[in-house]
């Protein structure tokens, strides 16, 4: 099998998720990736993205119990799974890698 | 009202979209979300806001990501509702579509340029049409704008309607009725077709200036872009200019205030208008205060009730009034303003309204201002559009049933893989719109690139359709929803019905019926384009008719110069003696008015024989000529003599019509006293001579009574010279330079006499170049129908035909087998389209005073026509088959 491939707001979207406590849906997920992110996100975006990556297969998703105040509509609870984990844990060892291959000194060129 | 639930809750619009679009799988947790955060958001920016971020977040849904079913793990998604509607297939569907058009080469090909025709011509006739509506919309309160109208009846003769009025009728309309608002009465000079405008070096001729009373811009409205029309036309001799004429005056600089010579007289401009802000039936190019003296003057401060029919006159109604009731007490008005000068002639008159805003499509009167639409041309634009986009279609549906052995395979194929019929149908449907689009897409280049020519050879001043985009788009998707639909109707239904097992068992068998459709279509495609072909030949008959008639004069070799300013009359003597000196110039005669460009006056006029009152009365035309110009024409004369320098305008002569009209006897014609009835003015006139009857007027109108008598200096406006040389260029570089010389202010024109009298055929000459492109179209596109057809009849019976050869039958004998089938169409084609076309042209030809006669050739010439061409394209096939060897076509038995 081919490595599957996280797109930049994939990878944010992930990270906010494996953040978040057992109880991660649309909105609370969306509300954190703002705050985290200080970036403007449409709904829609968090909500593509979410199932995307459940077709990838690093989430999974389950249905809550009925609630009453969103019009009695359930609530989606995405959770990581083990593929998720593994893809974010490489993302970071990679970064690592890159990270230390800058010499020395060169960081302060940039500003950084 | 806005109910407390509408209120409290999200749009409800945004719902629906959301529940129509997102797949239910998701839904349900979407919304959830959605809706959490709606009652948030209420809580922190308030309802109204909430609100709208709630449709704004929804809109943000409809893509294609959330509308495809989504696998989940663990439950595996259900068999989706509309197979045929999920974005793969619809992909698929493409595909094949394209495939399908790209393997039939000569089909697709075929079709597409069919279509692409039909669409182009359809594209063009109804930008054309469009293009006639929606004039004088864009006047303030335009309903209530009314252009008053003349009848008027003559003794003797018929009623007749004149788009202008009498100078007074204006101002007493206001004066006598309360709801009338305002008026104003606007004036063409029919002695002055052009006008020269000056300003300082520039000097040229403009056309359309008309004369208006300051009034004027109360009811009409016009863009200003320079000056205010509040009060353009207060003072005299103050012009308004149109932005063109502006712009060949002035340049880019302010036109404001500037003075200007038009006909050398001094005029200051008050504003400068934008032409191109809406359409009108005035398309003035520059209008001039009423108060500018000399004859306009004259007809601004006229009495006359009843002639001097001279004068556009307008009124603004208010709203609430009622134009029947107000047109019903306009007797009583004309009669109590004008009851003595109407008692004094014999000539009847009422007067009428219009609505200002029907004026270009439904008003067809004497005299009016521009030559406006004609109903009947529209009506048979629309008609030829609807024709060949019809044949096109019909092509389309044909070659698709042609087809169908191929294409029945493939329906056969997804039967079985479970298509549902409807689904196979909108497969069809969806594959005729896609080559319809093509088509559509195919025409706006042709029709934008074709445009200039078009519109040259209709006489239109179709503007570019990029200033139209939205009435062409609205035209493209109609035009392609419709021919889409219709186009694809039959194959779709006939095709999707095919039973699975019997086109895979190889059972393909057409219905009586469908075969008939097929032959009936055929013979309509035929009957359209043999109806064309004789309106050719007829037209063609007639105008040829019209040109080659002899009218009564000499209408060969002969230049006709303008001299309408006085600048230029006051050198016309000089000018006509150079030209005496020049050898190829044989004779020269002066006039008011020559045939072509016979504007002239129409007057009652009356016979008084001795000893008896009078009481014979015609009217007559009248033209004011010099000595020469009658035999410069070569007009022959029956008694009496042409007139000389002597004479007064006291001494005239008559045609021969006007004779028979006063009952006089040609012997006693010469002496014969006759009086004109001039503004109330008797004037009396000796006939000292005959001339023979000549179509001073186009020979749409019947010969009238026609006077001809000497005429002022300043009254010749056209000099005709008679030339005979074959060094034409070099005669007419001496002439302009003798003209330079003598007029070098004026610019040097010229016009050919046979040139000038064609013009009045202008709007025959469109309809047969419309008829004769339309049918050249119609006939190409029902060729390829019937290719087509030959094509699939040979497939049909390519196993007969091996057998007929296998026993013997030679090649002739089977090309005359698969070609009498189509000649039976054309014959029945022809029968139907003879009496059709006889009809048409028969009405048409009704509108000329003097026509050809329809004649039995011309039905069987086109006749003939269409048989050849069709058999021609249904050879191809019929050779095709009959030469194919039988071992191939029994081999697969």
């Amino acid at each position: 099998m081919k490595r599957t491939f996280l797109g930049e707001f994939e990878e944010v979207v992930l990270l906010v998720l494996a953040a978040c406590g057992d109880e991660a849906y649309g909105v609370i997920i969306w509300e954190q990736l703002q705050q985290q992110t200080g970036r403007s996100i449409t709904i829609s975006a968090v909500h593509a993205t979410l199932y995307r990556l459940e077709e990838k297969g690093y989430l999974s998703s389950q249905l809550g119990g009925a609630t009453a105040e969103r019009g009695g509509r359930r609530k989606r609870f995405f959770a990581l799974t083990a593929l998720g984990s593994k893809a974010l844990l490489e993302i970071q060892a990679m970064r690592q890698q890159l990270w230390q291959a800058i010499p020395d000194g060169k960081l302060q060129l940039i500003g950084g | 009202m806005a109910t407390n639930r509408e209120q409290t809750e999200p749009p409800r619009w945004a719902d629906r979209l959301l529940e129509g679009f997102v797949s239910p799988y998701l839904l349900e947790d979407l919304q959830g979300d959605l809706q959490e955060i709606f009652y948030k958001r209420v809580a922190q920016v308030g309802i109204s806001q909430a609100r709208r971020e709630y449709g704004w977040a929804v809109l943000h849904y409809l893509n294609p990501f959330f509308a495809k079913p989504h696998h989940r793990t663990g439950n595996p998604a259900p068999y989706p509702q509309f197979a045929s509607l999920d974005p793969t297939m619809i992909r698929n569907y493409l595909k094949i579509a394209f495939r399908n058009l790209w393997q039939n080469k000569a089909f697709t090909f075929i079709n597409l340029f069919g279509l692409t025709i039909g669409t182009s011509c359809s594209l063009y006739m109804l930008l054309f049409v469009y293009n006639q509506y929606g004039y004088d919309q864009q006047h303030a309160g335009a309903k209530q704008l009314y252009r008053v109208s003349t009848e008027v009846i003559e003794p003797g003769g018929d009623p007749f309607q004149l788009a202008p009025s009498s100078p007074p009728i204006a101002k007493a309309l206001q004066d006598d009725f309360g709801e009338i608002m305002a008026v104003t009465r606007l004036f063409k000079d029919p002695g002055k077709e052009r006008f020269l405008l000056k300003k300082g070096n520039e000097a040229f001729y403009e056309t359309k200036g008309y004369y208006a009373d300051s009034s004027f811009f109360q009811l009409f409205t016009y863009q200003f872009l320079e000056g205010s029309s509040q009060h353009a036309l207060d003072e005299p001799y103050t012009v308004v200019l149109s932005a063109e004429t502006a712009g060949k005056l002035f340049g880019s600089h302010p036109a404001i205030n500037q003075s200007l010579l038009i006909n050398n007289e001094l005029y200051r401009v008050t504003g400068v208008y934008n032409e191109t802000y809406g359409k009108s039936h005035i398309r003035a190019h520059f209008l001039m205060s009423f108060r500018a003296g000399g004859m306009v003057e004259f007809l601004r401060t006229s009495n006359q009730w009843v002639g001097q029919n001279l004068v556009y006159t307008y009124i603004r109604l208010n709203p609430k009034a009622d134009p029947h009731q107000l047109e019903a007490k306009l007797p009583a008005f004309l009669l109590h303003h004008g009851q003595e000068q109407l008692a004094q002639v014999s000539i009847k008159k009422s007067l009428h309204l219009q609505p200002v805003t029907d004026i270009h499509l439904h008003s067809q009167l004497d005299s009016e201002l521009e030559k406006n639409a004609n109903p009947q041309f529209i009506r048979l634009m629309l008609l030829i559009a609807g024709l060949i986009q019809f044949m096109a279609c019909i092509n389309f549906m044909n070659m698709n049933t042609a087809r169908s052995t191929g294409r029945a395979r493939e329906v056969g194929v997804r039967k079985v893989m479970g298509a549902s019929r409807s689904s196979l149908a909108g497969r069809f449907i969806g594959e005729s719109m896609l080559l319809v689009t093509m088509a559509a897409v195919l025409s706006i280049p042709i029709v934008w690139l074709l445009l200039p020519i078009l519109n040259g050879l209709l006489q239109a001043e179709l503007p570019v359709m990029f200033t139209h985009i939205g009435p062409t788009a609205v035209i493209l998707v109609i035009l392609i929803l419709v021919t889409g639909l219709l186009s694809s109707f039959y194959p779709a239904f006939y095709l999707s019905a095919y039973q699975a097992v019997n086109v895979l068992k190889g059972n393909l068998r057409n219905g009586y019926t469908s075969i008939s459709l097929r032959k009936g279509l055929v013979i309509t495609q035929f009957v359209g384009s043999i109806t064309l072909l004789i309106a050719i030949i007829v037209i063609t008959q007639q105008l040829n008719f019209i040109k080659t008639r002899n009218l009564g004069f000499d209408q060969q070799q002969k230049i006709v110069f303008t001299f309408t300013t006085p600048e230029a009359q006051a050198q016309r003597f000089a000018f006509t003696t150079s030209l005496r000196t020049k050898l190829a110039i044989t004779q020269i005669g002066s006039a008011a008015n020559y045939p072509g460009r016979w504007v002239g006056e129409n007057m009652p006029m009356f016979y008084q024989p001795p000893g008896k009152k009078a009481k014979m009365g015609t009217g007559v035309w009248v033209n004011r000529i010099d000595e020469t110009f009658l035999t410069t024409l070569h007009i022959p004369l029956l008694a009496g003599r042409y007139l000389t320098q002597v004479d007064t305008n006291r001494q005239v002569l008559v045609n021969e019509t006007t004779l028979r009209k006063l009952t006089i006897p040609l012997k006693k014609a010469v002496g014969s006293r006759i009086f004109l009835d001039y503004q109330n003015l008797r004037e009396d006139y000796t006939i000292i001579g005959v001339i023979k009857d000549f179509h001073y007027r186009s020979l749409k109108e019947p010969l009238r009574p026609l006077m001809v008598l000497t005429a002022k200096p300043k009254q010749l406006n056209y000099v005709v010279a008679d030339i005979h040389t074959d060094a034409l260029p070099e005669l007419m570089n001496r002439l302009a330079a003798t003209w330079q010389k003598l007029i070098p202010a004026i610019p040097f024109e010229f016009s050919f006499l046979d040139a000038d009298i064609q013009q009045q055929y202008e709007a025959e000459n469109a309809l047969l170049h419309i008829i004769n492109g339309s049918a050249l179209l119609a006939l190409l596109i029902a060729c390829l129908g019937l290719f087509g057809l030959a094509t699939f009849t040979a497939e049909q019976r390519t196993k007969e035909i091996g057998v007929r050869k296998v026993l013997g039958a030679s090649v002739s004998s089977i090309v005359g087998l698969l070609s009498k089938d189509f000649l039976k169409l054309v014959l029945l084609a022809i029968a139907i389209a003879s009496p059709l076309a006889w009809y048409a042209m028969n009405r048409w030809l009704q509108s000329f005073a003097y026509k050809i006669d329809l004649e039995w050739w011309v039905f069987a010439l086109a006749g003939l026509l269409a048989i050849g061409i069709a058999l021609v394209t249904v050879s191809f096939h019929s050779i095709k088959a009959a030469l194919m060897n039988p071992v191939k076509s029994l081999r697969s038995e």
